[in-house]
């Protein structure tokens, strides 16, 4: 995607496919807060933010495009969902299918951005979408993964954080322009599990 | 009609006169006294100015990373201070509560650095300076319901309000992409849901509408730093007074962009007179002349620190400034810090 991209709800075939990951992990869904939307839809990739109703109302409603609102918390590339960090603090607490739970061990090795390999895994709950939440005994989230043959790939791991360096390091994902995103909007709301 | 900037020059120019009398020292004492600390000479003055005695400026300048508490604030969005300070003490840490505040935790020993406990990688805590914690203690933004952090950084701010109140939007301002950048991982990290960023001089905050509570801390020389081998950094005069022009701008407009019975929390990582007393003094006097509002310094709230300085280089201000709260690090056991709140009626 662009560096600099709008922020502006997202469609509602965005919401459809950030819904269908949220489900599979958290039958509770995304609970208070709103799901905004940054980059053109349907070309490249599009940023996922969680953002607190309040705050969504600030970011959209002011007359200067924000650098971020909320929390980054997916991208969506090709139609596909990567989840990313910020899906699993907008999950705390509520995950409940589609995770690994796994020992003190596998969490040392997944947090240095190692994948987790079987005998590391105390529980599993199978994932219809492919990736897993990998969660400490505590079920504290630990980063996301994807099965590859026998283990479990590291796709992101809360270690990043260290990893990185310069804390922050990288290109920014939300630096918005004053484009007017009028035309691309769809009326954003929470996304719940159907009821 | 002077404007604020007038009035900082003149106050400027009175200290300047009495850091080149040496605050009271004889020369050659002060270069000695500036030498064997790594500061420079107009520092020792301005503290022998502040704070009197020589026993009390070589407790300023001896006073080192060791004296300062080295402090830890609970993210209490995902977990109590009590239950983190278990899981550390587990791990070989030992804590103690930061009584001033209510998540802070004071860490005597810990085997491996703060950082690299997976609490502190999930989430569950922030490491922060024991003073750069109450600032937003101060402002007390519970019940706020639009609340700037006009100059925020890398969000350790932002979040810890986050804490206070997770409903109400946080605006926050910095003109550092590469701060901003952090502060968007340091959100994500620490679940806080609510902050808008944006990219931009906080002289401009006036374009984004009234708030009810401000947090300025704003960029300042830092000399509270200087117990860290990081910043300690020989500072002269006209570093001082350089900072202390940006930072009366900077808190005009903030003031400015407070709504009626609004509260500002000023605040800097320094204790030096010009950029802290100095500063809010010709700001308000500014205002109160040009109409813009009626402003008066309030308590902190805080239930520890120094009184404001109201005497400094021939400069007396009104009593109300003892309301500021300052902190040293040899007598408090916390960075350099000075903080101030004010009520727009």
């Amino acid at each position: 995607m662009p560096d600099k991209a709008v922020l502006r709800r997202c469609t509602r075939e965005e919401l459809d496919l950030i819904r269908s990951e949220v489900l599979c992990h958290s039958s509770g869904g995304l609970v208070g807060l709103d799901v905004l939307c940054a980059g053109a839809p349907g070309s490249g990739c599009v940023e996922v933010l969680a953002v607190h109703p309040s705050a969504s109302a600030e970011a959209l409603g002011g007359g200067r495009p924000p650098f971020l609102a909320g929390v980054h918390a997916a991208r969506i590339c090709g139609g596909r969902v990567e989840p990313l960090m910020g899906l699993l603090s907008a999950l705390w607490g509520g995950i409940d299918r589609g995770y690994l739970i796994v020992d003190e061990r596998a969490e040392a090795v997944f947090l240095y951005g190692r994948d987790v390999l079987p005998r590391g895994v105390i529980r599993r709950s199978p994932s219809p979408c492919g990736t897993y939440a990998v969660l400490n005994r505590r079920r504290e989230p630990l980063g996301w993964a994807r099965r590859r043959g026998r283990v479990y790939a590291n796709l992101v791991d809360a270690g990043w954080y260290l990893r990185s360096g310069l804390r922050g390091r990288g290109r920014p994902l939300c630096l918005i322009t004053a484009q007017d995103s009028a035309n691309t909007a769809s009326r954003a709301r929470p996304i719940h599990a159907p009821t | 009609m002077r404007s604020a900037l007038e009035r900082l020059s003149e106050g400027l120019a009175l200290a300047r006169g009495a850091v080149e009398r040496g605050g009271g020292l004889a020369p050659r004492e002060l270069a000695a006294l500036a030498e064997r600390h790594g500061a420079h000479p107009d520092q020792v003055a301005r503290y022998a100015e502040l704070l009197g005695s020589r026993e009390e400026v070589e407790g300023m300048l001896g006073a080192r990373e060791g004296d300062v508490m080295r402090t830890l604030r609970a993210n209490t969005l995902r977990v109590d201070r009590d239950e983190l300070a278990s899981r550390l003490e587990a791990k070989g840490a030992s804590v103690r509560p930061y009584r001033h505040t209510p998540y802070g935790l004071v860490v005597e020993e810990s085997p491996i650095p703060l950082a690299a406990y997976h609490e502190h990688l999930l989430g569950l805590f922030y490491i922060q300076g024991p003073a750069s914690m109450l600032p937003v203690l101060a402002l007390s933004p519970e019940g706020a319901s639009r609340i700037a952090d006009a100059a925020a950084g890398v969000g350790g701010k932002a979040t810890q309000i986050s804490q206070h109140n997770p409903r109400s939007p946080v605006i926050a301002l910095d003109v550092s992409e590469r701060k901003l950048m952090a502060l968007k991982a340091n959100a994500s990290r620490l679940g806080a849901f609510n902050i808008v960023a944006y990219l931009m001089d906080a002289r401009g905050i006036g374009s984004l509408g009234e708030f009810d509570r401000v947090l300025l801390d704003a960029p300042c020389t830092g000399e509270g730093l200087m117990p860290f081998a990081r910043g300690r950094r020989p500072r002269p005069q006209g570093e001082v007074e350089s900072a202390a022009r940006v930072q009366v701008e900077l808190l005009e407009s903030a003031l400015r962009s407070l709504g009626p019975g609004g509260e500002l929390v000023y605040s800097t990582c320094s204790t030096n007179f010009e950029e802290n007393e100095l500063v809010v003094h010709s700001v308000l006097e500014a205002l109160e002349d040009s109409g813009a509002g009626h402003f008066s310094l309030v308590d902190t709230g805080l239930d520890f620190g120094d009184a404001g300085a109201v005497e400094y280089a021939g400069i007396s201000l009104p009593s109300q400034f003892r309301l500021c709260r300052r902190f040293y690090p040899h007598r408090h056991a916390t960075e350099g810090f000075t903080i101030c709140r004010i009520r727009r009626s």
